[in-house]
């Protein structure tokens, strides 16, 4: 499924325009960095719940497919340019973790 | 081919930035996946330990036919106990930088996994380098 359909399939808000038509393959849940390093996959859509600018260069390392952003956390300005600058899809979400992953699984 | 990058300690939207230019270049080399993802884990928690533990310093990748090398260096405080700092689990992160998702002290211990050669030049008030070197052709 693409990033594109996946934001009208769970009703996500897209906090960038970048990467809607990448591919997402799996699931990845994750807020430990170096973890989410090792682990995450390519075409990987990863739910976290951190906010901060860095993750846009995990994303971008690890080929994530797209970050989707738990828990109805809010973002700055910032984090939304350097996505757009790396080509990182940012989606967001009230859903938890947990509800994301659940309606993930249900789609993919 | 050589590329040099600062790791400006003021600057925590670049943290990784390096890690991401070498992994572009490498990309376009046509590197495979396996080997990028290796460099990229390598080069990206020894960037960020520099830039949380050192205070930022500066990074060199080398790539050639056989292998990349890559140095990341820092003026911080070094590190103590050298051993300790490998295991898995051990950090000296403050608690500010645990919430954002570092911290869990699995850097050393990933850099360790994901290198074929790996040196660690450290010591109280010396500052840190990390030599690594992973191969292309095994």
């Amino acid at each position: 499924m693409k990033v594109e359909n996946l934001v009208n399939e769970l009703n996500l808000v897209k906090l960038t325009e970048a990467g809607m038509d990448r591919e997402i393959s799996d699931v990845y849940i994750g807020d430990l960095l170096s973890i989410v390093m090792s682990k995450c996959r390519e075409g990987s859509a990863w739910i976290t719940s951190q906010t901060h600018m860095n993750i846009v260069s995990v994303a971008d390392l690890n080929d994530a497919a797209c970050i989707i952003i738990a828990g109805g956390a809010q973002v700055e300005d910032s984090l939304i340019q350097k996505a757009e600058e790396c080509e990182v899809s940012i989606l967001a979400s009230n859903m938890e973790s947990y509800e994301l992953a659940w309606k993930l699984h249900e789609v993919l | 081919m050589k590329q040099y990058f600062k790791i400006d300690r003021d600057d925590f939207g670049m943290a990784g930035e390096a890690s991401s230019t070498v992994k572009r270049t490498l990309t376009k080399l046509g590197v495979e996946p396996t080997i990028i993802k290796r460099v990229a884990i390598a080069m990206y928690e020894s960037e960020i330990n520099a830039f949380i533990h050192g205070g930022g310093g500066e990074a060199f990748a080398e790539i050639d036919d056989e292998k990349i090398r890559i140095i990341v260096k820092d003026q911080g405080k070094g590190i103590s106990d050298l051993k300790l700092a490998m295991q898995e689990g051990w950090s000296t992160a403050d608690e500010e930088v645990r919430k954002m998702g570092f911290g869990a002290g699995m850097g050393l211990p990933n850099i360790e996994k994901n290198t074929d050669e790996l040196e660690i030049i450290t010591g109280p008030g010396e500052g840190t380098e990390v030599r690594m070197t992973i191969r292309i052709q095994k």
